[in-house]
């Protein structure tokens, strides 16, 4: 897709990233970050041409993901500032001798805490008990991000005994 | 004692390499939808009143 130039640069983000950093756990579906090249004289990002592009190789909708390979994916174009210094900085590995690119484990902690929800505090959870995290460069990811104030009301209600 | 060998246990499996990873969540996927398949993970589906009365 990236050598067609359906898309532009790419991480795998949400529940498959945060394993690339933790032990194994379910996941249902797979997040993909992905800057989207926008049409010449346009400043509209949209997501038709990656539906467009996988519905002609058969993979099918199924809401705001489509199944490729057997794997519901959700392709996220980063809206944030967060979500795109996440993007720019991913960590670049390979799988069985594809390159790819994963978001850095201190991003998806600052990422989950900005989301908020019930399963992102768990996960963050899973991050700090696993020593998975590098904790100076979350702090500058969260200090630039201001996201300092929330962090400090997350660690006072799961973190400290 | 028990949470220090868990400790450890939880570090050996995160790292394993990513592919290894990938493998062992395609097998708990297989796992969930087979159990979806055989009605395992119906019981919480609410009956139409009908059904109940």
């Amino acid at each position: 897709m990236q050598a067609d130039g359906v898309i532009g640069s790419y991480a795998i983000g949400g529940a498959v990233a945060a394993i690339f950093h933790l032990e194994t756990f379910y996941t249902a579906d797979l997040d993909v970050f992905v800057r989207l090249p926008t049409a010449p004289g346009s400043s509209l990002l949209s997501l038709t041409p990656i539906y467009e592009y996988l519905t002609a190789r058969d993979c099918q909708v199924e809401g705001e993901r489509i199944v490729i390979g057997g794997w519901p994916v959700q392709f996220l174009p980063p809206h944030g500032e967060l979500e795109q210094e996440a993007l720019a900085e991913a960590v670049k590995t390979d799988f069985d001798g594809i390159p790819t690119s994963v978001l850095s484990a201190e991003h998806l902690v600052a990422i989950a805490l900005k989301t908020g929800r019930v399963k992102d505090y768990a996960r963050i959870v899973m991050f700090i008990e696993q020593d998975a995290v590098n904790m100076e460069k979350l702090n500058s990811i969260l200090l630039r991000h201001g996201l300092i104030p929330k962090w400090e009301k997350f660690k006072g209600k799961y973190l400290e005994e | 004692m028990d949470a220090l060998i868990e400790k450890q246990r939880r570090k050996q499996l995160a790292s394993l390499p990513f592919p290894e990873k990938i493998k062992i969540l395609d097998k708990l996927r297989r796992v969930s939808e087979s159990a979806g398949e055989s009605g395992l993970r119906k019981r919480n589906t609410k009956k139409p009143v009908s059904e109940t009365l």
